[in-house]
């Protein structure tokens, strides 16, 4: 007779938990595939005004690189102004902790919790693009607003995976 | 589990690559590598600990032997389930003890680390 500490009922138990794990490492690939976990077309937000254009992530993960993309429609073609003001408020900045933008401001500045940012343009641009290369830091759920100095401005909702 | 293959260890290295980035993040210091193999090795001897206090910690973290052919006859539905064929099963008992066929093996067991004990039937 052969002494083996053998437990079917627990075998048994041992293979489903290994199944659910197989089925859970699935889901991760087929959530990361379809950007439920972060740069995927799913996380990928578009928001849409008649003067500015946000591109984003909403789903970023903690510490990785997200680009957020402004598309201005021209102060020049709207007023005559040369310059574009963008603001953000503190939210915005700490839950993007952006680490650049392309092209730089020629100005930055603080009032209170709001950050402007000033890019001049040439007067016959009739769009400007402007990249902000995100890296958040803090964990969670954040909303942050950001926007045209005297214009349309969006509330961003990000959710930052561990 | 018991034997790995090329694969398996390039599967490792690569897993391990992985989540070096995770435990260190930015942090190159010795200061902090010290830490985390601190942690880890730590955590292996108190699990050790845990096992040897509380069975059953052992049982679901090392798993159990399952015999998965009896009287040279294959029980196909644990088998099936730890992934052993009857190919398996041959070349083992070719390997450790020169059987021919199934007849001739009492019981195989897959055993807590993966590898296929064969106990052959005596005449």
């Amino acid at each position: 007779m052969l002494e083996i500490e053998e437990d079917p009922a627990f075998a048994r138990m041992e293979w489903r938990a290994q199944h659910i794990g197989w089925i859970v490492m699935m889901a991760i690939v087929v959530c990361a595939s379809v950007g439920l976990l972060g740069q995927g077309p799913m996380s990928d937000r578009t928001l849409r005004g008649s003067n500015l254009e946000i591109r984003y992530d909403n789903i970023m993960r903690n510490g990785a690189p997200s680009n957020l993309t402004l598309r201005v429609k021209s102060p020049a073609v709207i007023s005559g102004d040369t310059v574009i003001r963008v603001w953000a408020d503190e939210a915005f900045i700490e839950s993007c902790h952006p680490v650049s933008i392309i092209p730089m401001p020629t100005h930055v500045l603080l009032n209170g919790e709001i950050t402007y940012w000033y890019f001049p343009v040439h007067s016959g641009m009739s769009m400007s693009t402007i990249r902000i290369a995100c890296s958040p830091v803090q964990i969670g759920i954040h909303r942050g607003n950001i926007g045209l100095e005297g214009g349309e401005e969006f509330m961003l909702g990000l959710l930052v995976l561990p | 589990m018991a034997e790995t293959t090329t694969f398996d260890l390039v599967l490792l290295l690569i897993i391990s690559e992985a989540i070096q980035q995770a435990l260190v993040s930015s942090d190159q210091s010795i200061t902090g590598a010290i830490v985390v193999v601190c942690t880890l090795v730590g955590l292996d001897i108190g699990l050790s600990f845990v096992k040897q206090r509380f069975s059953n910690v052992g049982k679901v973290l090392d798993g159990l032997p399952v015999v998965i052919l009896r009287d040279g006859k294959l029980l196909e539905d644990r088998a099936r389930n730890e992934r052993v064929d009857i190919e398996d099963i041959l070349a083992e008992a070719r390997r450790l003890h020169g059987l021919e066929s199934l007849s001739q093996i009492k019981y195989a067991v897959v055993e807590e680390n993966g590898e296929i004990s064969i106990i052959p039937r005596i005449n």
